[in-house]
Parts: structure tokens; sequence; C-alpha cells
């Protein structure tokens, strides 16, 4: 009794723990539904290509900001097997689709108002993007939003669709 | 039965202090980044509020060193 009494206070503890996705470490896989349309959106289904895995939300400026970017990104490299999946981590999804309405984005935006996707890739900062090679490894994760950045984002998705 | 009562506080500590020190994390700060959850939602109205504060107290030497100023707001 007192063993199961100090293990379910440590496990009740530790709940909260989760394990941080590294440089060269595996992607976490997801699936979830787009905001926009409620289309089943699974992880899964980009394998072989490039994906810059980004989180936002409405209320994070930055994160706003980003996303013109990542659109254009996007635009410039989709013929190579690239592809961009946004997560929208608002709480209240209604707000996302409206910033969405201002900041219009081709690529899919999951909806993650239950926050499971950002808990599996253990977000430290708002916005964060991880950018994942064709084998689902993750190979760079942009922590914050500096358009000054964008550039070296840019070579670095031109590396990696270069390569088979 | 002594013993027993010390695991069942003890569990009971654990499980009521679990939570205890645990900041929201990135994703989940968006109701606390409402503009109406500010501290000073108005920054302009709040330098207008700790002006007349600031004016008044200082009269009776409670804000700052001694008497700085005569109640009025006009420095």
């Amino acid at each position: 009794m007192l063993r199961a009494a100090i293990m379910s206070g440590l496990l009740s503890t530790m709940s909260g723990v989760a394990i941080a996705v590294d440089k060269d470490q595996p992607a976490p896989d997801f699936s979830g539904e787009d905001l926009r349309d409620g289309r089943p959106i699974h992880q899964v289904d980009f394998s072989g290509k490039v994906l810059l895995v980004d989180f936002w939300a409405s209320w994070c400026s930055p994160c706003r900001q980003a996303m013109p970017r990542y659109e254009a990104l996007r635009k410039e490299f989709a013929s190579q097997g690239f592809e961009v999946i946004a997560v929208n981590v608002d709480q209240h999804p209604k707000e996302g689709l409206k910033a969405l309405q201002s900041t219009q984005v081709s690529f899919p935006v999951v909806d993650d108002s239950e926050g499971s996707v950002a808990s599996a890739y253990d977000l430290k900062v708002m916005p964060t993007s991880f950018l994942v090679d064709r084998h689902g490894v993750v190979r760079r994760i942009n922590r914050g939003f500096h358009v000054a950045e964008v550039e070296d984002l840019r070579q670095a998705i031109a590396a990696l669709v270069a390569k088979k | 039965m002594k013993w027993a009562l010390c695991v069942c506080v003890l569990a009971a500590c654990l499980v009521l202090t679990a939570g205890c020190g645990m900041s929201p994390k990135p994703w989940q700060r968006g109701d606390l980044a409402n503009p109406r959850m500010a501290w000073d939602p108005d920054p302009l109205d709040a330098a207008a509020r700790d002006h007349t504060y600031f004016s008044k107290e200082a009269a009776s030497g409670s804000v700052g060193a001694g008497a700085g100023g005569g109640g009025c707001g006009c420095n």
C-alpha cells in the first residue's frame, strides 16, 4: 500500500512532463482536422516531403507575421516536395479562423485547440516551427520569428529538398 | 495504524500539491494575452491616474521624499 501511494503521488506529480523534440530526432506523428473545413489531416500523408510544422495562434503577433513568409516559401518549393503544415493552438478555434480571414494561406491548418500536438512537440515558445526532412527527422527548430532569419530558413529548405 | 495515517497524509499532500508551480504552457496563453487581462489596459488612462495619485499623495508626504506638490496636479 505504501509503495502504491508513493507511486501514485510520483505519477501525479510527473503527469505534466513531456519529452522535448530536439534536432536530429524523429518528429512526432500527429493528425487532426483542418481548421477551415474539418478535412482530416494526417502527418503521415506528407511522408517523403520536406515539412515545416509551424505552431501559431491568433493572439501571437510574430506568428501572424510569419504566415505570409511561409506561404511564399511554400509557393517557391512546393514543386520540389516541400509543404507547410500550420498547427493552430488557439483555445477558441473561432479566433484562429477569424485570423485566417485576414491572413489567407493555401497550406493545411490543423486545429489543435486541445493542445495535444503542441504538447507532443513540447513547445517552449510561441511561435515555433520545425523543419522536418523527407525521412521525418527534425533538422531545424525555429524558436520565435525574426524576418532576418527567413533567408537562413529558405537556404535550409533548399538544401533539404535537394536531397532525395 | 499510525503509519497508515502518515501514508494517507503524505499521499494527499502529493496529490494536492501536484499542480503547484505549473505555469501555463506557451500555447495556453491565449486568454492571458487578451487585452482585457492587461494590468493597465489603457496606458494613457493609467498614466493620468498615476499622476493624480502622485499629486494628491505627495501633498501629504506619503509618496516620495517629503511634500512633492500642492495636491492640484500642476507641477
